[in-house]
């Protein structure tokens, strides 16, 4: 960060405040709004709603530079409110084509591509007779939050703050028809009036947000905050506060990216601020996906590793309690994991107390690491005894599920079995099974 | 004591084909009430048009000598959980709370004494330490737990569930019948979808018999009987009673 711009600026500086207050407000209103169509599986309608705004957009620029040149405000108006009329006429495009039972895909395609289609034919025809329309068009193409002034913040504030009281009124009717329709009709709310109603909140979220992230762009606004909120919580009110929270902090980082770029004056490619925002807010989905607590693939895979581990350890304590000492050629004769890793297990065990060295390369247990050897036979032997005893198997089908279940069980569990096969000693294969006292 | 749940020549079709034909009951006040009848008979249907999520083709029904509109507010519906979207992020608590929004309306958020019922419900079904927990966690039993939990929050004065033992675990029986059973006590009206002709005698007051049209609709004691069974079920109900005599005549040692 150089001397004279500091983070502060972001929000005072005339430049800048425009751009980042306003793609606050913004990615506010659509992340709130993403986060619902996210539950109610419309986020591939809100694809083909935000590429269905371009041909209102374009002709909202004609008519608004045909009627009102030269008055900012109301041009805007007029583009954001042909955009809103053509979303909503691509939404009853959808609807009247799954009305004729067509599939769901075929619907959310042609609408796309047509509404899409004829929104570059039209600007293409600008491009050539008339350029200042034309540029103005392609803001709303990929998006531009560098040329947003303080009437756009004003704009967006009105609109959003409009989507947020909508969701908080709708909050609960929402929750309910969501989860559970048939509930919800019964305590009298409608599941088609809701979905009406999230439909047109989708449509006005993709006009505010059309203007900053761009049409293209569009839906990874809407949805990859909902996303990587799904993958930390399953509180339906701490969902969307995350979600609000985690499109603004995209929002925010987008900008200064963007800004930190141009301030520097550097080299590097300019760097738009809409897709810089979408790229933060996927890269937070990215995060949490792998790193959720609860969900998170990394988090799961480094799980998954650790109990092999653990599941091996325990194998190796049983073979070399079997062995007074060992050779580590021995060990890797048993074929229990690979070289590499029985090397750094073996180390491990050292490490932690239980096994010890007692020349060059052989090995033994600890007292400690008997005990806790013993125990994991103990656990094995008393799973057969309690299979042969009590669910019938025969004995040669018993080693197996014992080898599996002897990392399962929990002191309480063996606290039962030792009970219920009333402290057995032998188990059986007529091996002595280990007593706990000497534990 | 009144009658609470009334019903004149209801018909209920799906597209054209009838579900419910000139069905016409009266239910009086605090009894425990079963509705039997074969696969397609039409009891989840009847439940339906009670709570008006599908429009009878003619006749009516009102509650508490009301149409359904104007009594919403004490009236409880458990549907069966097929419509249930179970990825949507969701607690327990968040769930039981639903059950509390008619008497809120729209404007008013949940107060301390609503999650107090809440919990209260909770504990009464014994999954108060499953609150915080997604809905989708829980066992099949558990949920059906918390959906009860949830009409019990409403503090309704009828009752209506849609096979509410289907899929569930002994011990979620037990407390579903002890629950049921206190509310009948109460003078709570239950009117409850059942599948097991076994337990009929055992759970239920009165019984309604379904097979499109209205078999019977009285007392278990007086109406339960082989000939309005087979009237019900056909052929193949006669067998299931002749069964059950024969198990009760084991049972009690009158044939070997």
């Amino acid at each position: 960060m150089s001397d004279s711009f500091g983070f502060f600026t972001l929000f005072c500086d005339p430049v800048f405040r425009g751009p980042v207050i306003g793609s606050l407000l913004m990615s506010l209103a659509t992340a709130l709004v993403g986060a619902i169509a996210f539950l109610g599986r419309k986020s591939l309608i809100g694809e083909a709603l935000s590429h269905a705004t371009f041909p209102g957009v374009v002709v909202g620029v004609i008519l608004a530079e045909v009627i009102f040149p030269e008055q900012e405000a109301i041009a805007l108006l007029v583009m954001l409110f042909g955009a809103f009329a053509t979303a909503f006429l691509g939404q009853l495009c959808i609807e009247s084509i799954l009305k004729i039972r067509q599939k769901a895909d075929a619907a959310l395609c042609y609408t796309l591509s047509s509404f899409l289609g004829v929104g570059v034919v039209f600007s293409s025809y600008l491009q050539q007779s008339h350029v200042a329309w034309y540029r103005k068009v392609q803001l709303f193409f990929y998006g531009q939050a560098a040329t947003m002034t303080d009437l756009h913040i004003y704009m967006y504030a009105a609109l959003s703050l409009g989507v947020c009281i909508a969701i908080l009124l709708l909050y609960r009717s929402i929750q309910t028809s969501f989860f559970d329709p048939v509930f919800a009709e019964s305590i009298g709310i409608r599941k088609k009036v809701v979905s009406s109603f999230v439909s047109a909140l989708l449509c006005v979220a993709i006009v505010i947000g059309i203007r900053t992230v761009g049409v293209v762009l569009m839906t990874g606004m809407l949805i990859a905050p909902a996303v990587a909120a799904r993958y930390v919580t399953s509180r339906f009110s701490m969902f969307l506060q995350l979600s609000a929270w985690i499109g603004m902090v995209s929002a925010l980082l987008g900008n200064y990216l963007a800004s930190e770029m141009i301030m520097k004056g550097s080299q590097l490619v300019y760097l738009p601020t809409g897709p810089a925002t979408v790229i933060i807010a996927s890269g937070i989905a990215l995060l949490a996906l792998l790193l959720s607590p609860s969900r998170g693939s990394l988090v799961k895979g480094v799980r998954r590793w650790r109990f092999r581990r653990s599941c091996l350890i325990d194998n190796l304590l049983k073979a070399l309690w079997k062995h007074e000492t060992v050779s580590l050629h021995q060990i890797y004769g048993w074929n229990i994991a690979n070289k590499w890793f029985l090397h750094r297990t073996l180390a491990t065990l050292q490490r932690g107390g239980w096994l010890q060295k007692t020349s060059k390369s052989i090995y033994g247990l600890t007292e400690d690491g008997r005990k806790r050897a013993a125990y994991m036979v103990r656990l094995h032997r008393l799973w057969e005894l309690y299979l042969v005893q009590h669910l019938d198997h025969s004995l040669d089908h018993i080693h197996h599920s014992a080898e599996e279940m002897e990392h399962f069980i929990t002191p309480t569990i063996e606290n039962k079995l030792t009970k219920l096969l009333l402290d057995p000693t032998q188990d059986p294969h007529n091996q002595p099974i280990p007593k706990k006292e000497l534990l | 004591m009144d009658d609470i749940l009334q019903c004149e020549h209801l018909s209920v079709a799906y597209d054209t084909s009838p579900v419910l034909l000139d069905l016409s009951f009266a239910i009086p006040a605090g009894k425990l009430v079963g509705i039997i009848g074969p696969n397609g008979a039409g009891k989840s249907s009847l439940l339906k048009a009670i709570v008006e999520i599908i429009k009878p083709l003619s006749g009516k029904v009102s509650c508490f000598g009301a149409p359904f509109k104007k009594k919403r507010e004490k009236i409880a519906y458990v549907p069966q959980k097929e419509g249930v979207d179970w990825d949507f992020p969701i607690t327990v608590l968040e769930v039981v709370l639903m059950g509390r929004y008619p008497k809120l309306g729209l404007f008013k958020w949940a107060r301390q004494a609503d999650v107090e019922a809440a919990l209260n419900a909770l504990q009464l079904l014994e999954i108060e330490d499953l609150a915080s927990r997604q809905i989708s966690e829980l066992s099949g039993g558990q949920q059906q737990r918390v959906f009860i939990a949830r009409a019990l929050v409403q503090d309704a004065d009828l009752y209506l569930l849609d096979e509410p033992f289907s899929a569930v675990d002994a011990a979620t029986e037990a407390i579903l019948i002890d629950v049921f059973k206190r509310l009948r006590d109460k003078g709570k009206t239950l009117l409850v979808v059942h599948h097991d002709l076994q337990t009929v005698e055992t759970l239920f007051d009165w019984v309604i018999m379904l097979n499109t049209r209205l078999v019977v609709c009285g007392e278990v004691s007086s109406v339960f009987t082989q000939e309005n069974l087979s009237k019900a079920y056909g052929r193949k109900g006669e067998i299931f009673v002749e069964m059950i005599r024969e198990l009760e005549r084991k049972k009690s040692g009158l044939s070997s």
